[in-house]
């Protein structure tokens, strides 16, 4: 039943697309509206997640609530890194903007490894999410799977349409496009770049949080603090999906991350050779990708210089 | 209306602006003029508290909006049309309307209904609502970007550069609009490199060189210094 | 072929070198004289982090040649230490051939690979460099370092430190001031490659790419030889680090941008001072020094990494030269007004000597 088996690893695939699009939503958010390419998103949202482990390790709060608190964490911990930080920054000192994206990152990767002081064994993650399996249309895949990539979708449904429409998101638009033009029409670019950071933020909680019945599920039901690090390391697939719009549009970003999620699980059905160097095809990719400058097709050259300076 | 006094600007180091003076009566058109480079886009920039000032006071309708949030300044009526690409080209014309409408706050039906009287002014935006203002001539844009700014009604409008790269026909064409609205008490302050133009349309002008200004006092008698308007002359008669 | 002659006169200097004041002398070989015995003094275990700060002075100092001097951000520091430490497995201890062969021979194995990445990322500015590097650092975790027959798998390959002649560098007294030796020997070829010719091309680089072209700098061509330059000195470094653990494994070299440590060295590198040779070596030792006085108390290791990182955001916000430029600035004030300056170093001294020993005595 080959026809299963790919609708099977495609459903996977997709809820694997539906993080990474969360985290390269944010990433191109932050971009556009501050010109910080952030490095610091896992870090961030990482936060949250510890947040969470913290607050279900007593059984007393329930899950679900323990991860809305840490998602409303991590969207602070973007909000006081941009006000503390990140506005203080020059946009034409991109070395130093790198630098203290990392600086940010490490910090609160430093804070989130603190806060699990006393910890540090195997820590059993109770899910958010419920668990077993569900069929659809015969192919058979975890609930918490069907369950991110209705979440993603759903993200989707909400955030694009708010951007296109409101006036809140028209204005975030407005400040992303140029700066000075949108402060010249009384809009207020300091809270709009804040804004940016606070939903970024939070996307890159709650991808990270919907990441954790996954990884727990490898892992036999038990994390460690170890396992929590490396929910970072989709960010890099989140970068490249990011840059399929050249880190400028969303939609692109957002078709981006269902050609690295999907393709990179699709591939386990190619021939060995192909199947086994999955992740070195994605760092091809976004080597290619940076080669190709996509921010051109996304942006006038007045637009790039303006998000330059 | 408008009264700058000793304005002082800097930016990082360096000394931009030294002990400005402008003053703008009410329904009063001035010009402000100036060598390349001699700070008249940065004492626009200023008054619209885009950037920081370092000494000096700004006044609008006698409330002092020295330092004051461009989102402040915006709501007191003092708007400033940005120089050269106004206008947000991956938008619509209405998205662009829209943006200019923000500071009127979070009702919808005064939102619209502004907007449908500044598109009884432009009626030729009106059949374009929905093309992306990136698409359109620059006149049209230009026209887009004064639209954009009338929604909100100011009392003080600043131009940074109305002439700039278009047609002398549509120039009339946005003169003529502009004069509509100074007729209805609207007073302006314009940053024109097109001096005859310049001369021509406003009342008052002041002159501009190295951060200073060097001359201010009636059109007619600026047309009579040619050791200040050669300058200007140079630098401008190279784009005509 | 016609080589392009530079007209050097017109590119920034770099501060001439002049010749220093007898007091700084004095205080640099007192320092120095200092680095060396103390660590001896206080037994192996101080002489072990004395030799970790020394080989991470040598990994920082690939950072200097390409941040510092040409302002490109590399996340791959780490790819060319592992190919160091693995060549070091290999050869030393496989091969039995003599350290500073294996160094030489992990340099010239980085090549290839600096040349390969080199020539994707110069053809990229700032943020997109830094991306580059991550991205082959991932690909060269998932192949070369995947390689059981390189990398001893899961295991990993034990390192011998050398014996030259009678000397026995086994212990860790002696394999610390074997690696002294070479980082200051290192420091001292870095500082010639800023004096050099395409030390000055690096510097208008990294002040404005536009404006080094227009002065007929060949802008690829200057990122492309930083870049190689850095990833001989990481592979060096490699082989030192390698000899210092005498047991490594895969698993640090192979997730750049998870794996902290890629980012602590920037991070130490920065604070020390980016534009000098000698930032990796004071920042190192700051941090190494308090991660070892610290090491029973946990959480005190990550209050550290936390605070570290803050004084990282700080120092890049508001001192680009890092300690080295915060310890140059008082020793001109200790000059220019010996008495004030002078109590001013010591206050210093004394309130970062209190608060240190106010946690550790917390912490016990």
């Amino acid at each position: 039943m080959t026809g299963t088996l790919a609708a099977q690893v495609a459903l996977i695939g997709l809820a694997k697309s539906g993080v990474i699009a969360m985290l390269a939503v944010g990433i191109v958010l932050i971009y556009r509206t501050t010109g910080v390419v952030n490095l610091a998103h896992w870090a961030i949202g990482l936060v949250g997640v510890v947040v969470y482990v913290l607050l279900t390790g007593g059984d007393v709060v329930p899950p679900l609530l323990a991860a809305a608190v840490g998602l409303a964490v991590s969207a602070l911990a973007g909000l006081v890194a941009q006000r503390l930080v990140f506005s203080r920054i020059h946009r034409s000192q991109v070395v130093t903007m790198i630098l203290v994206a990392l600086g940010v990152g490490s910090f609160f990767a430093a804070v989130s490894q603190m806060l699990l002081r006393g910890q540090r064994g195997e820590i059993i993650v109770t899910p958010f999410l419920p668990g077993g399996t569900v069929d659809v249309a015969g192919a058979v895949i975890l609930t918490s799977e069907l369950i991110t990539i209705l979440v993603a979708m759903a993200t989707c449904a909400v955030l694009l349409p708010w951007l296109k429409r409101s006036r809140s998101g028209r204005a975030l638009r407005a400040v992303a496009q140029n700066r000075e033009a949108a402060q010249l029409a009384g809009i207020d670019a300091a809270r709009y770049a804040e804004l940016a950071w606070v939903i970024g933020s939070g996307l890159a909680a709650l991808a990270l949080l919907l990441l954790i019945p996954h990884s727990a599920g490898e892992q036999g039901g038990v994390l460690s603090v170890v396992h929590l690090v490396p929910l970072g390391s989709l960010l890099i697939p989140a970068f490249g999906a990011a840059l399929v719009g050249g880190l400028i549009s969303l939609p692109a970003a957002l078709a981006g991350s269902l050609i690295f999620g999907l393709v990179q699980e699709l591939l386990i059905l190619a021939p060995p050779p192909i199947a086994d160097e999955r992740e070195v095809l994605a760092f091809v990719a976004i080597t290619v990708l940076l080669l190709l400058r996509t921010e051109r097709f996304f942006a006038s050259n007045a637009e790039l210089e303006a998000l330059r300076s | 209306m408008l009264r700058v006094e000793g304005l002082n600007v800097s930016y990082g180091p360096v000394q931009v602006l030294f002990d400005v003076s402008i003053e703008v009566g009410d329904g009063e058109i001035v010009a402000l003029l100036g060598t390349n480079g001699a700070g008249k886009t940065t004492v626009l920039r200023a008054v619209s508290g885009v950037i920081p000032v370092s000494s000096g006071t700004i006044t609008f309708n006698d409330v002092d909006i020295t330092g004051a949030s461009p989102r402040k300044i915006v709501q007191s009526g003092l708007i400033q049309l940005p120089g050269g690409r106004g206008v947000f080209p991956g938008m619509s014309v209405r998205e662009n309307l829209e943006i200019g409408a923000h500071s009127l706050g979070r009702d919808h039906a005064r939102r619209r209904r502004a907007i449908d009287a500044v598109l009884d002014e432009f009626p030729d935006l009106r059949d374009r609502l929905d093309q992306q203002a990136g698409t359109m001539s620059g006149g049209q844009q230009q026209m887009l970007s004064l639209a954009k700014s009338m929604v909100v009604e100011p009392k003080l409008l600043l131009i940074d550069e109305l002439s700039l790269g278009l047609a002398p026909k549509i120039v009339e064409q946005l003169l003529e609009t502009l004069r509509r609205y100074v007729e209805r008490g609207v007073s302006v302050v314009v940053i024109e490199q097109h001096v005859d133009l310049a001369l021509s349309i406003a009342e008052r002008a002041y002159f501009m060189e190295r951060g200073s200004i060097r001359f201010d006092g009636p059109s007619a008698e600026l047309h009579g210094r040619d050791d200040l308007l050669r300058a200007v002359f140079l630098t401008s008669t190279g784009g005509r | 072929m016609s080589t392009k002659v530079i007209d050097t006169s017109v590119l920034p200097k770099t501060e001439r070198r002049r010749r220093a004041p007898s007091g700084t002398a004095t205080a640099a070989a007192v320092a120095l004289a200092a680095a060396a015995i103390v660590p001896l003094l206080l037994g192996d275990f101080a002489s072990f982090v004395g030799a970790r700060i020394a080989v991470t002075a040598i990994i920082g100092l690939s950072v200097i040649v390409v941040t510092g001097y040409t302002g490109q951000l590399s996340l791959m520091p780490y790819t060319f230490v592992g190919i160091g430490v693995f060549v070091a497995a290999h050869t030393i201890t496989g091969w039995g051939w003599p350290f500073w062969f294996a160094a030489a021979f992990a340099a010239l194995l980085s090549v290839p690979l600096s040349v390969l990445v080199g020539l994707v990322a110069v053809r990229l500015r700032g943020f997109y460099f830094a991306i580059a590097t991550l991205t082959f650092a991932s690909a060269v975790g998932a192949t070369l370092f995947e390689w059981d027959a390189f990398t001893g798998g899961q295991k990993g390959l034990s390192v011998a430190r050398p014996v030259v002649g009678p000397i026995d560098f086994g212990g860790d007294k002696a394999y610390y001031l074997l690696c002294l030796a070479t980082v200051l020997l290192l420091v001292w070829m870095v500082m010639g490659l800023q004096d050099s010719r395409i030390g000055r091309a690096m510097a208008a680089v990294r002040e404005n790419e536009t404006a080094a072209a227009t002065l007929g700098v060949n802008v690829m061509k200057t990122k492309l030889v930083a870049f190689v330059v850095s990833g001989m000195v990481a592979a060096i470094g490699g082989v030192y680090h390698g000899m210092l653990l005498q047991s490594v494994t895969r698993t640090p070299y192979q997730t750049p941008f998870v794996e902290a440590v890629g980012v602590t060295l920037v991070i130490l590198v920065v604070v020390g001072g980016m534009r000098s040779p000698w930032g990796p070596f004071i920042g190192a030792a700051i941090i190494y020094v308090q991660l070892e006085v610290f090491r029973t108390a946990l959480f005190l290791q990550y209050f550290i990494a936390a605070v570290t990182a803050v004084a990282f955001v700080v120092v890049l916000l508001k001192l680009p030269d890092g300690l080295v430029g915060l310890i140059k600035h008082e020793a001109a004030n200790v000059r220019r007004a010996p008495r004030r300056g002078g109590i001013r170093v010591a206050i210093i001294i004394a309130l970062n000597v209190a608060v240190f020993y106010a946690i550790w005595r917390l912490s016990q």
